[in-house]
């Protein structure tokens, strides 16, 4: 859900000192195909509800492949990588990753 | 007003008005429906003062709390309502609206019954709406233990609703989601609580906006449900063929009759140019094309008087303050906040007997605003109820499509009568049984036309308050006092009964208080002696309310095990497990472990259990327990790891990339070799 985003946003904005430590990438839900498709929402979610523009790139996937190799079923959902390119966490990522750049 | 109660005064609530923003903020999502709760409040904390004894900011707080839950309800329902009634058979929307109150009580069960120290972390993250960080300052914790423990928090609370919903996942979503098309569930029996329950609802809808509801891919908002309202008799359960039974002179013609269109006006911007301070401006005329000067637009909500028709001032009165007044030219301009847009507002003339209503969707200048005379709009609302009817009673108009305007006329009467300015409105009622005048869709929408429309007679239903009385009795027949609930929870303890009863001064008899929406509503409770030795199970059907509930009590079977992974015999992080009837139809129990233990309580008997863990699939089984039995060991139960447990340590999989913004298109995971990389997954709805 869009609702999920601004833990996002704020969990990045306070890790902005790690910043040269970790990515984000966002992966959407395959129910999106095109960009085109997908800027009128975002841009209604921009301006009404998280009041900023979207700040991580957007990966699309229609074909559900991806997410459906990182176990997700439901969203929204996250995955952690570590930087050696192993899984670190699933599900939880987002608390994985401020808790692993805070120690 | 009674002497008890305070003398509040509108500095005095206005000095409040920050902190109960804040706390409908945290409830409601969208800005109208705030600005909309927020009037509301102000208007019960003036017509219903508290106590004096009573903390006026605590007390608004909890009224603003009601209001808002009221007003996500009653969204809900208005559009579960909408959809029940494109149907033909309206006995759908009946199990439809009952399933998805169900499912918001299952919210509520799960967010109470989280341990320490999620529970806290949730209450308040999403009741009282502080941040990790705040709530990090408040508890001592670290903001990253604050965020872990959140996420584990919104992960329990999806598994408690996956492993308590038939389907787990796909139904429970699709039942917290109204815009998401009903499915052929299973009916889900399980009552509604009371005062309690009604409080802690907030905490169950604040609920609904952190869990993590997956969207279905094929589940797409009906295009039918933003017009399809129809009208249903919930006592009946038939739907009319004629929704609006004129009381005094009906004019519902067809839309070529009608002498100019009701519908809502939208308002859009028609000029280029666009100043620094965002303003909106435009001019308000009569139905002749003349400047109405002192012509006042509200955002808010308006009320009539009660009372006998004609007796009253039925013109509408601003509640709230003024947005802007027209000039001697009738003209207005006001500057906007474009975050808060669209604004609607309600226009009214100085003499209050013209008005519009309108949508302000952007700044610059508007359409003129052409003011038409107000429509007397009667009706009579009929309460039932088995039990007590309400002392007073309130009619909810809303522009379809605009739930930021509303007109209420509150009276102690059945019959009510307010003008409003021609357009489509849906009904609602409101009571106060129903605590702080929540409103109650009535499945009504009415066209306003230019000459006195008639509500016609709107029946509402209030659920029974039934006083279910039990004997708890020993296996010699002998009376025991102990305690009766429709769930236990057993999370490595003594169990606590959900809305456990107290045990009266008559040895043995219970007496429980049940709210009961459904004539062929079944409970089933679980009952314990005093010393937890003993137990026993009683299923109430509807015919035996009145009467006396025999429980018989018998030594209890302690049931233990240990949950494992299927494939590698580790004990998943976290584990629950479920008891049911052996028919499955009612839930009674629950036990949680940490390590993957199994330890439940119950008398003798077939049950059904269901359990999962952490990155797991749920497993159901049945056990048989003698009644010679004292204990039974499950052993180790094997739960099938879904696909996410074995991903953990391994190497990241390959990205499927069909197109990508901000990074290339042949973009994979290796790419961001020697830093962590966070993938999220969501979705725009």
């Amino acid at each position: 859900m869009a609702g999920s985003l601004p833990a996002l946003f704020e969990a990045t904005e306070e890790l902005a000192d790690h910043s040269d430590r970790f990515a984000v990438v966002t992966f959407h839900a395959p129910d999106i195909a095109e960009f085109d498709e997908l800027d009128a929402p975002l841009a209604k979610l921009e301006t009404r509800r998280w009041k900023r523009e979207f700040p991580f790139p957007i990966v699309l996937d229609p074909s559900g492949e991806t997410a459906k190799r990182y176990g997700v079923t439901g969203y929204p959902s996250s995955a952690l990588i570590g930087p050696d390119g192993s899984i670190l966490a699933i599900g939880d990522a987002r608390e994985r990753l401020v808790e692993i750049l805070s120690e | 007003m009674p002497s008890s109660t305070q003398m509040i005064s509108s500095e005095s609530l206005l000095q409040h008005e920050p902190f109960v923003t804040a706390v409908v903020r945290g409830l409601l999502s969208d800005e109208a429906r705030v600005q909309d709760v927020l009037q509301e409040t102000w208007l019960t904390a003036l017509r219903r003062p508290p106590r004096a004894a009573v903390s006026l900011r605590a007390w608004l707080a909890r009224v603003a709390g009601n209001l808002a839950r009221d007003s996500r309800r009653s969204e809900i329902r208005r559009r579960i309502r909408e959809r029940a009634a494109s149907r033909p058979d309206g006995l759908e929307s009946v199990d439809a609206t009952f399933e998805r109150l169900s499912a918001q009580r299952e919210v509520v069960d799960a967010v109470l019954a989280l341990e320490e120290p999620y529970r806290t972390v949730v209450l308040l993250r999403y009741y009282q709406d502080l941040s990790p960080t705040q709530i990090a300052k408040r508890t001592g914790r670290s903001p990253a233990t604050v965020r872990s423990q959140l996420s584990r928090a919104r992960e329990i609370l999806r598994g408690v609703l996956d492993s308590r919903f038939e389907g787990g996942r796909r139904t429970w979503s699709a039942l917290l989601l109204p815009v998401i098309p009903a499915s052929p569930f299973s009916r889900i029996i399980s009552p509604i609580g009371g005062a309690t329950m009604l409080k802690v609802a907030l905490v169950g809808l604040a609920a609904l906006a952190i869990l993590a509801v997956p969207r279905l891919l094929n589940w797409s908002v009906s295009s039918s449900e933003a017009s399809a309202v129809g009208s249903w008799n919930p006592l009946t359960r038939e739907a009319p063929a004629n929704t609006e039974t004129p009381l005094v002179s009906a004019d519902v013609r067809p839309d070529s009759a009608r002498r100019r269109p009701v519908e809502v006006e939208r308002h859009l911007v028609v000029g280029q140019e666009e100043p620094a301070r965002p303003t909106v401006r435009g001019r308000v005329v009569d139905a002749d094309g003349r400047p109405v000067a002192g012509a006042t637009m509200n955002g808010g909500w308006t009320f009539a008087d009660p009372g006998e028709p004609g007796t009253v001032d039925l013109r509408p009165r601003i509640a709230n303050d003024t947005w802007t007044t027209t000039g001697e030219d009738g003209r207005f301009e006001q500057e906007i906040d474009l975050r808060s847009l669209p604004e609607r507002l309600l226009v009214l003339d100085p003499d209050r007997e013209c008005g519009a209503i309108i949508s302000i969707e952007g700044a610059g200048e508007l359409e003129d605003i052409v003011l038409q005379p107000l429509v007397e709009v009667r009706g009579e609302v009929a309460f039932h109820s088995p039990g007590r009817l309400p002392e007073e009673g309130g009619l909810w108009l809303s522009p379809d499509s605009m739930a930021g305007v509303m007109l209420i006329c509150f009276g102690s009467s059945g019959r009510y009568a307010l003008r409003v300015p021609p357009g489509r409105y849906s009904v609602s009622t409101s009571n106060d049984l129903q605590g702080l005048f929540g409103s109650q869709p009535t499945n009504r929408s009415i066209r306003v036309l230019d000459e006195a429309v008639g509500l016609g007679r709107i029946e509402v239903e209030i659920p029974e308050l039934a006083q279910l009385n039990f004997v708890l009795r020993d296996a010699e027949g002998a009376a025991t006092s102990g305690y009766v609930a429709n769930f236990w929870i057993l999370d490595g303890g003594t169990p606590s009964g959900f809305r456990r009863s107290k045990a009266t001064d008559v040895p043995g008899t219970v007496v429980l208080t049940q709210e009961i929406y459904r004539a062929d509503q079944a409970f089933t409770f679980l009952a314990f002696d005093i010393g937890r030795r003993l137990g026993g199970i009683a299923v109430v059907p509807p015919t035996s309310r009145s009467r006396p509930i025999e429980v018989t009590l018998e030594p209890i079977v302690r049931v233990s095990g240990r949950f494992a992974y299927s494939t590698d015999g580790k004990a998943p992080e976290f584990t629950i497990t479920y008891v049911y009837t052996a028919d499955g139809d009612h839930r009674v129990m629950r036990c949680r472990g940490s390590e993957g233990e199994i330890d439940l309580w119950l008398p003798p008997g077939e049950w059904l259990l269901r359990g999962y863990g952490t990155h797991t699939e749920t497993k159901q089984w049945t056990v048989s327990l003698g009644r010679e039995e004292r204990e039974r060991d499950l052993g180790i139960v094997k739960l099938e790891p879904t696909p996410a447990y074995g991903l953990v340590g391994e190497q990241a999989p390959p990205w499927t990339v069909k197109a990508a913004r901000g990074l290339g298109a042949e973009v994979q995971p290796s790419d961001f070799g020697g830093r962590y990389l966070l993938l999220e997954f969501w979705g725009h709805w």
